[in-house]
């Protein structure tokens, strides 16, 4: 073996063995902020929820019609009140985080799919493709996001399943033209090239070096876009458009609570705090993400 | 001696385009404009220039990083632009490159050692544990601790990562490395050692090099034969000594006259040669001569015909219809 006879020996110079890998970097700046941490345990407890709403309470309290119950305020034996066919809110919330959740996730794991698909093949490829996906995702962009929303489910019909593409349809151009940029910037890196220097095909340069390295601003986007997506198929149900009655969701109960805005407000309180705090979980959690994977954007919102 | 790599009259245009969907183009950066040379086998050769005159775009173009516009580029005697992506591959395991920065060149969510092992698993090297051994040895080889295999770029120096990026030139066993100025992002004194490391490796691996650099003082150290480069042309070719006791060509000598003496009385007698104005644009180069506007002892017939790379001396080519051989110093 060869010796370094001029050179220093290096060996025991440099810094500390922590590892860093995406998602180490993302926990260890999350700990450190508290409101995020709150955030991150909502989210968790409400995935929990979701999953295990029969154990909580039975389905038939929350769709059923109970003439007796009717218009209880929230009490011992219905905490969070009944609403106007008798069924239990608190039921309801619990079996709507289910829809919620669902929606949330899957529009937004919709959306990345064909968003980033789309959005590193525009930014890899660049030409003619980048300039066919972008208009195409200019169509998209021009509509405003509920109105398009409402467009797409007046053609699909109402159903969970629709609510989750229509959302995930309007996502993906979003993620597309954030991917595309972020894969932009990635490319024109030295050790991207290094990678094509000793023979590495176009696959392996994107999942290995430009995929890791691009996907910092989509996780910021996507955490936010959970939120956005509850949000969206609240209105969407609020509206009569989205999931159907008797199905229990966050939108359609405080669409049924109109009418009883002051005779009964825990009817309209409790899905709307449910959705408040879903929503504000995402938007803390994403903020933080944003503030340890993007130095530039620091302190924002 | 064996010639290893052999460029004819390499040409690369970048086009300007104008347009958003009807793209047409309205003029060419002519980046790198037919420049020809040799390298032999286990030679350092040295490419210098300012910033902007095609140095690493022509160092891009041999490896095929960027797809050269015109030209021949014979390695060990076959044109490689005319490989398929295939072969190209395969031929990649023989010329390797270093980059100038070593904080842009390592992938940051990649371990050392998974950087410098990848290109086993590209081309299907060895076994996992074959692989961990040989990475260690070769981090052992350019001067880093192996167990550094398990930490991330970001927690290495400047020069610590530079010799992460030769050791992943290293490790396919290369015949041609192709150094784009591997040393100036460096404190001088990582710089001495990371030459010194490279200068080792040569001897022990039998190492060809073509080195890039706008540090003549570092050429000087390091190659055997150098081009001047000047706004996509080589203008003076020569051996190291030639070019440093005798340069042909007046860029050459104005080159060299920027470069600082140590000993202060030596540089107070010194003439420097301060040229006027800024490197002309590439996008419409000057006629003739590309230099004549700058050039303190430019001609009509400059500005007319464009001088071609000639044998002054033996050895010693130069691009100029005044280069003599035994030329009187300008200035």
């Amino acid at each position: 073996m060869l010796k370094i006879s001029k050179g220093l020996h290096l060996r025991d110079m440099g810094a500390k063995t922590n590892e860093t890998s995406l998602w180490r970097e993302i926990w260890l700046s999350l700990r450190k902020n508290k409101p995020a941490l709150l955030g991150l345990v909502v989210i968790i407890v409400l995935v929990f929820v979701a999953i295990f709403a029969p154990l909580i309470v039975p389905c038939e309290e929350a769709i059923g019609f109970y003439p007796k119950e009717i218009l209880r305020p929230p009490g011992a034996q219905h905490i969070m009140g009944t609403d106007d066919l008798g069924r239990d809110i608190f039921a309801r919330v619990i079996w709507g985080s289910r829809v919620s959740v669902e929606v949330g996730i899957l529009a937004v794991a919709f959306g990345l799919v064909i968003g980033l698909f789309m959005g590193a093949l525009a930014g890899y490829k660049e030409g003619l493709a980048d300039t066919l996906i972008m208009r195409a995702a200019d169509i998209f962009f021009a509509f405003p996001y509920i109105l398009g929303a409402i467009a797409v489910m007046t053609v699909l019909g109402p159903g969970l399943e629709n609510v989750i593409i229509a959302i995930g349809v309007l996502e993906w151009a979003y993620i597309a033209r954030l991917f595309r940029s972020s894969v932009f910037s990635v490319k024109v890196n030295d050790y991207v090239e290094a990678a094509r220097a000793i023979g590495a095909g176009d696959g392996r340069i994107l999942l290995k070096h430009i995929f890791p390295n691009a996907m910092a601003p989509v996780i910021v986007y996507s955490a936010m876009s959970v939120g956005t997506a509850i949000i969206t198929e609240a209105a969407l149900s609020f509206l009569g458009i989205g999931m159907q009655p008797p199905s229990p969701s966050w939108g359609l109960m405080l669409a049924d609570s109109r009418a009883f805005m002051s005779s009964a407000p825990w009817m309209m309180c409790f899905p709307g705090l449910a959705i408040l705090i879903t929503v504000l979980s995402f938007v803390l959690v994403a903020d933080a993400l944003r503030d340890s994977l993007d130095p530039k954007l620091k302190g924002a919102v | 001696m064996s010639v290893l790599l052999n460029v004819e009259n390499l040409t690369k245009y970048f086009p300007i385009k104008r347009g958003v969907i009807f793209q047409k183009e309205i003029g060419m950066v002519r980046a790198v404009d037919g420049i020809s040379f040799f390298i032999n086998k286990g030679e350092s050769f040295g490419l210098v220039g300012e910033s902007g005159c095609g140095k690493t775009t022509g160092a891009r173009s041999i490896l095929r990083l960027t797809e050269p516009t015109g030209g021949v580029v014979n390695f060990k005697g076959e044109n490689i632009l005319t490989y398929d992506r295939r072969r190209m591959r395969k031929l990649r395991r023989e010329m390797q490159i270093i980059f100038q920065d070593p904080f842009a060149s390592l992938n940051p969510r990649m371990t050392v050692g998974n950087i410098v092992g990848e290109p086993f698993l590209i081309h299907g090297v060895g076994d996992d544990k074959g692989r961990k051994r040989r990475v260690e040895e070769l981090l052992d080889l350019v001067g880093l601790n192996p167990e550094h295999a398990k930490r991330y770029p970001h927690q290495f120096s400047g020069g610590q990562r530079q010799r992460i990026g030769i050791a992943r030139a290293l490790t396919l066993n290369p015949k041609l490395i192709i150094c784009d100025e591997p040393v100036s992002a460096l404190d001088v004194s990582v710089q001495a050692q990371i030459i010194n490391l490279l200068v080792d490796l040569q001897k022990e691996f039998g190492l060809t090099y073509l080195f890039i650099a706008h540090d003549l003082s570092v050429i000087r150290h390091f190659c055997d034969r150098v081009a001047v480069m000047y706004l996509g042309k080589i203008v003076e070719l020569a051996g190291n000594e030639d070019l440093y006791s005798q340069p042909q060509h007046p860029y050459t000598q104005s080159l060299l006259s920027a470069v600082p003496l140590p000993d202060p009385k030596k540089e107070k007698k010194r003439k420097r040669i301060i040229l006027k104005g800024d490197v002309p644009c590439p996008i419409n180069p000057p006629s003739g001569c590309r230099f004549h506007a700058r050039c303190p002892i430019a001609q009509d017939i400059c500005s007319k015909v464009e001088p071609e790379l000639r044998e002054v001396k033996k050895g010693q080519w130069a691009a100029c219809h005044f280069a003599k051989p035994n030329p009187i110093p300008v200035g």
